[in-house]
Parts: C-alpha cells; sequence; structure tokens
C-alpha cells in the first residue's frame, strides 16, 4: 500500500467563495428540513463501514443527528434518508439548483484545473501502473459535469460510462461516453469494468453495502476502485467537527474514518493498492474559521499555530498531516481480489 | 490443479528464512527440504524433510534449489544443482569473484532446460519500481546521471561476521551490500564502461573495505556516483535520479527492523526560466510506501519463467556477470584484487 503526498497552490476560496458558499449552506439547511428531515423518510441505521451499533451522539445538523461509532470513529447521520430520497432532493432542491448553475459554474475554470484534471490523471496513471490493456471505465454517481466532460476525453479506455441516475442532457456526451441514467442497483452487466470511479459518493450513499456488492459485481478481478472522499480523521474535521462547513447533509451523510474506509473495503473483497490523504486546505479551512469568528473554541497549541506562525510552518504543518495520512481529504485506491 | 514445484533450501540463516516465507507464500511452490550442514534443523518444526548434505537434498525430487549459503559455496552448489537439472534461484553475490559467477555461467550454458535467477530484490522495491514507471513513460526525458548513498553502521556481532571474512565473502561492504545499488545503476543506465573509485579501511579493522566511493559512466554519458559504507551510523538508502525534466529520489527501505526509514519517493520538477518564485527549490510530491513485496515479487518472476519456459531477463545471470565485473573494476581501480589474495591463500593452505 502507498500514500502520496502532493503540492499545488490552491486556496478554499478559489473553490467556495464566502458568499456563494454562504447561501449554499443556507440553501440546504432550508431544504434538508424540507425534504429529508422529516418523519416517513428516515431510517435507523449501524455504523456504515463496521455495522456496529455502539455508537454515540456526537452533534445534531440541519434536523439531521450525527452519530460517531466508538469501534471505528466513522461519524454518520441516523436515521437517514434511502438513497430514492436523496436523489430526489439532488433532482429536485434549490441548494442542488444553486451548486450546480452558480456555485459550481462560478468556479468552473479552477475546479477543473486543480480539482478534476489531476483526478483523472490519476486514474489514468494508475490504470497504466496496475492494468495491461485496460478498455473500460465506468463512473458512478458523480454530481460533476466536469467530471464527465473530463472522462470523455480519456484517451486510456475505449468504453467509458456514467451511471448516474441525475445526469440529464446525455446527448452532450454522445460518441465520447455512454450515459445510464438507472441507478447503480439495476445495472446488471458483471465483470465488464476495469476501473470504477466513486468520487465523493460514499460520503452521500445510505445504501453502501449495495453500492459496493454492485462495484465489487461489475468491476474485473483485479480491475480499480478509485475513491475520493473526506474522512473524520483528518486535521480540519477532528478540529472543528459540527462547526466544520464540510460537513453538510445529505452531501456529506458518512464522513468515514480512515480505519472505517479500509475495513469496509476489505469487507467486500478489495486490497488497498493506495490511501493517501493528499489535502491541501485542512490548515487553511481552520485559519479561515478562526477568522470569520474569533471568538470560536480551539485548542490553544492550534490558535497559536495559527495566528503566531507564519506560512513556512503551515505548509510544513500541512506536508506533515499529508505525510502520516492525516489530512481530511481522502484519495484511494482499491484493488477487486475476488468476487 | 496445476502441479506445485518442489523447493529445497540450502542454507538456513537470514536468508534461508526469508525464502521459507515465500516459499510458504508461493501458489506454486511446495518447501519439500532444508539443508544446513551447521545447524541441528528440527524436521517437525519445519514441516519438511531435512538434509546435512546438499547433493542428498539435490538428488531427491525437488525441482527448485535456493542456495541461500555465505559467498564462498554459492558457486559450487548452483553449478552442482544446474548440472543436475535443477532451477536454481541464489542469493546475491554471485560467488566471491569475477571468474566465479563466469563458471556459474558456464554451468548454464551446459544445461539450458534450467533457470537460473539472482536475488537482487531491490529491483523490486516499490520504490524503485515506481521510480521505473516514471522513467519509461519520458515524461521526465533522459537520465543526466544517478547518486547512490547505501551503507550501515556495522552492528552487533558485525567483526566476527563472515560477510567480513575474506575468504568467505571475497570482499567487503561493497560486494555485500553496495552491489545492490551498482545492480539498481545498471538497472536504470544499462551498462557503465568507465570507472574511478577509492575504497577504505576507515573505521573497522577488517580484511576488506569499509568504504568504497565510486564515479562511473556509460556510453551515454550518464553518470553515476556511488557511495556503499559500512560506518553511516544513520542507516541510509537513497538514490537519486536526475533527468532533463526533474528528478525522482528514492529513499529509505522497508526492511524488517525498519532502521532505513520510511521508503519514500520524492518527485520533482525542473523549474524553468519563466518561473523565477523559488527557482531551484521546486516543490515536490512524495509517495510513501508501507509493504515491501520484493521478495515474493521476485521469486513470482523466477517461477513464471519456469512455468512458462522463458528465458530469465531479471536478475538474470547476464545481471549477476555485469555488476561483478563493476565491482571487479572497482576494486582494480584502487589496485585491490581480493581475488588474487583469496587464490594466494588457498595455495598457501595446500
Amino acid at each position: 500500500m502507498k500514500s502520496v503526498v502532493l503540492c499545488d497552490d490552491i486556496r478554499e476560496i478559489d473553490f467556495k467563495p464566502n458568499e456563494l458558499f454562504g447561501t449554499y449552506i443556507q440553501a440546504t439547511e432550508n431544504d434538508v428540513g424540507a425534504y429529508i428531515a422529516k418523519p416517513g423518510v428516515l431510517k435507523g441505521t449501524n455504523c456504515p463501514a463496521c455495522q456496529t451499533k455502539k455508537d454515540t451522539k456526537a452533534f445534531s445538523k440541519f434536523g439531521l443527528d450525527y452519530y460517531e461509532c466508538k469501534d471505528c470513529g466513522t461519524l454518520y447521520v441516523a436515521p437517514r434518508p434511502t438513497d430514492e430520497a436523496i436523489d430526489h432532493y439532488y433532482k429536485h432542491s434549490r441548494a442542488s439548483k444553486y451548486w450546480n448553475t452558480t456555485l459550481s459554474k462560478g468556479t468552473e475554470l479552477k475546479r477543473r484545473q486543480k480539482i478534476v484534471q489531476p483526478r483523472l490523471q490519476w486514474v489514468a496513471d494508475t490504470v497504466r501502473e496496475y492494468i495491461k490493456d485496460a478498455t473500460s471505465y465506468i463512473d458512478i454517481n458523480t454530481r460533476s459535469s466536469l467530471v464527465a466532460d473530463g472522462i470523455g476525453e480519456l484517451d486510456i479506455f475505449k468504453e467509458k460510462m456514467l451511471i448516474n441516475p441525475l445526469f440529464s442532457n446525455t446527448d452532450k456526451y454522445k460518441n465520447k461516453l455512454k450515459v445510464n441514467e438507472k441507478p447503480i442497483s439495476s445495472f446488471m452487466k458483471m465483470e465488464t469494468a476495469d476501473a470504477v470511479s466513486l468520487f465523493e459518493v460514499i460520503d452521500r450513499t445510505s445504501d453502501i453495502a449495495t453500492l459496493l456488492g454492485c462495484v465489487n459485481r461489475i468491476l474485473k478481478v483485479g480491475g480499480l476502485c478509485f475513491i475520493t472522499t473526506l474522512s473524520i480523521s483528518g486535521f480540519d474535521l477532528q478540529v472543528l467537527r459540527q462547526r466544520s462547513n464540510s460537513i453538510l447533509p445529505p452531501d456529506r451523510i458518512n464522513v468515514f474514518s480512515l480505519e472505517g474506509i479500509d475495513l469496509l473495503f476489505k469487507k467486500y473483497g478489495f486490497e488497498c493498492l493506495e490511501l493517501s490523504t493528499p489535502g491541501l486546505l485542512d490548515v487553511e479551512i481552520v485559519a479561515s474559521a478562526l477568522k470569520n469568528n474569533p471568538s470560536l473554541e480551539l485548542p490553544s497549541f492550534i490558535k497559536y499555530l495559527i495566528a503566531k506562525r507564519g506560512m513556512g510552518a503551515h505548509q510544513a504543518f500541512q506536508e506533515f498531516l499529508q505525510a502520516n495520512r492525516l489530512s481530511s481529504y481522502v484519495r484511494a485506491v482499491f484493488k477487486k481480489c475476488k468476487k | 490443479m496445476t502441479r506445485k514445484y518442489k523447493a529445497g533450501i540450502v542454507g538456513y540463516g537470514y536468508m534461508g528464512k526469508i525464502r521459507h516465507n515465500v516459499i510458504n507464500a508461493s501458489p506454486d511452490l511446495e518447501l519439500a527440504g532444508i539443508c544446513d550442514p551447521c545447524i541441528q534443523l528440527d524436521n517437525a518444526g519445519l514441516g519438511c524433510k531435512t538434509y546435512a548434505s546438499y547433493p542428498e537434498m539435490i538428488n531427491s525430487d525437488i525441482d527448485v534449489v535456493f542456495v541461500c549459503t555465505p559467498n564462498y559455496y554459492t558457486p559450487e552448489i548452483v553449478i552442482y544443482s544446474l548440472s543436475h537439472g535443477k532451477h536454481v534461484f541464489a542469493e546475491k553475490p554471485p560467488g566471491r569473484t569475477l571468474s566465479d559467477i563466469k563458471e556459474i555461467i558456464g554451468a548454464e550454458n551446459a544445461h539450458r532446460d534450467t533457470k537460473l535467477m539472482f536475488g537482487f530484490n531491490h529491483r523490486y522495491h516499490p520504490g524503485v519500481e515506481q521510480a521505473r514507471l516514471y522513467v519509461k513513460s519520458g515524461d521526465f526525458g533522459r537520465i543526466l546521471w544517478l547518486r547512490g548513498v547505501y551503507g550501515k553502521s556495522g552492528g552487533e556481532n558485525f567483526l566476527g561476521s563472515w560477510k567480513n571474512d575474506l575468504k568467505i565473502c571475497g570482499g567487503g561492504i561493497l560486494l555485500d551490500q553496495g552491489i545492490h545499488m551498482l545492480d539498481l545503476m545498471r538497472y536504470f543506465c544499462g551498462d557503465f564502461t568507465e570507472t574511478k573509485s577509492f575504497t577504505s579501511r576507515s573505521f573497522w579493522k577488517l580484511d576488506v573495505e569499509d568504504n568504497a566511493v565510486a564515479i562511473m559512466r556509460n556510453k551515454d554519458d550518464q553518470m553515476a556516483m556511488l557511495h556503499s559504507s559500512s560506518t553511516l551510523w544513520k542507516h541510509t538508502f537513497r538514490l537519486e535520479i536526475f533527468l532533463e525534466k526533474g528528478y525522482l529520489i528514492i529513499s529509505g527501505l522497508l526492511s524488517k527492523t525498519g532502521s532505513y526509514g520510511r521508503e519514500m519517493l520524492t518527485v520533482g520538477k525542473r523549474q524553468f526560466e519563466s518561473e523565477s518564485f523559488a527557482l531551484g527549490n521546486p516543490r515536490e510530491e512524495i509517495i510513501y510506501f508501507d509493504q515491501d513485496r520484493s521478495w515474493d515479487l521476485e521469486v513470482a518472476h523466477f517461477v513464471e519463467c519456469i512455468k512458462e519456459d522463458k528465458k530469465v531477463l531479471n536478475s538474470s545471470s547476464h545481471d549477476a556477470l555485469k555488476v561483478m565485473e563493476l565491482v571487479e573494476q572497482i576494486y582494480k581501480d584502487d589496485n585491490i584484487s581480493y581475488a588474487d589474495k583469496i587464490k594466494e591463500e588457498e595455495l598457501k593452505k595446500i
């Protein structure tokens, strides 16, 4: 297994400008109340990573309760909406529309350059490293049309497909990739893909067992599953917890610990080839939270680090977080070992 | 179900035990015998037959011989095994001298139905494999030069080790450990045609060198610098590969004790004149590795060559010959001929 430390010049504000993101949070709070956090929509669950019931309530957000697993440390919403309810939310909510038409559009260039292109380059490089003559690639449930555009341009694969009930405008991808607008659970072809990607998908999937069972079924033996996600094991999420603007339902109804991610994929017959936390923004996110709210209660060491030490120390600290898998942004590659 | 190849191990010291684990983990091998005349072997505990003499084991129904003995014994056992139609996996170095490997190759050529591979396992370390991928991709251009440091601090029982007894080992730290770095340098740049070197017995009072420094150049003008040492008080493995458009640095080495540090590959891209900020100090990406599968991978390659009757192309006898030529050249350039000394000693005995 390997892990990677990356470097790049990026700032959180490039992807989440304060004003736009503030509007998104407000819209999300309203829509979660209207679509999700209401009786009849929510169902109980155990820890989505290790399935144990030993948990403790961590906090509530937008009317939903987050629990923390005492065994693996995963943070998750319980009771939670079904995947159908979540899909319905993403199709119809104002927050989702705002994300697609305003927030994402306004930051499109930076997102493409700094997130999407490096991510797809990572997929291509890793597939070249591990699989001879890979031909087919399936992305499952991306929310980003930039990702779909990028996959269309990937020349390493002959066959490319999106499985995504949220995708419309499929004509756009004609001749470049196939789009299957049905849920993953209804995709019945077995062992067809050399690679599958789940970009920030395990964060917002209610029924993880079905998702990973399907991924295992779709992948050829030896095929690769690429994931990106946010982890509660990372610095900014550990420090900010419920005050983190990254923990928003339903975008993050699961905030897996690193141990939870490892357990989860092993359980479904995968071997971990890479588990990295190449995040660049943990320190900046905490610094920005403190700047926006100077009375924020934080451990004094962290306040000192942020207030009294300069960019050099912040950068070195961020590199330390990456090197020791302590940043909250996770990327991982799993190989299918068995059916 | 395909049959498993029966494997025997000659020499049950540090390396013999490692090979035992590798054989147990291999889906294609089963351990059929262990031979070590110097150790009281426990049949029951080892789960296979034990032998006090290697001919007895080699003449049994085994298919593959793992030669894990001190350098002095290696050629004799390898040649015997090949002559009896057995495939051979032998530890490095391939004997004590250049003439040893030449004799081994003679036996190999006389028995072309057998496979022979040497344990240059560093080629299969994850940092090295990943660096090879970068080099092969062509994204960094051609290699300009290499610089390698590999060393240890001696340690407990170092002075009394057979590895420092000229008659048994045939050379010092260069032949024992530096040979891995030389092999990697060849792996990346091919054969070197010119060599300049110094060796010294700077700290340990031994018959063999405790430090060797060499610079080498190949026909494509690529240069390599090597420092092999047993006075590196901080255990060190570091191979720097500088290319036209960037650099790759493999440092640390996954090992049983972890004393060489976390294995990692640092990747940097050359900055260009237009990028004036921090010119000459590019930001780097680092890949950390947690798992050393080198022992398993090299044996898997060996078994694949046997199964598919393919020529051994990695860590082959040719690689062993070429790296021993380099070792001998480095010694020769510093006016050392351990081979002559060994001969003299042996003649005296007669």
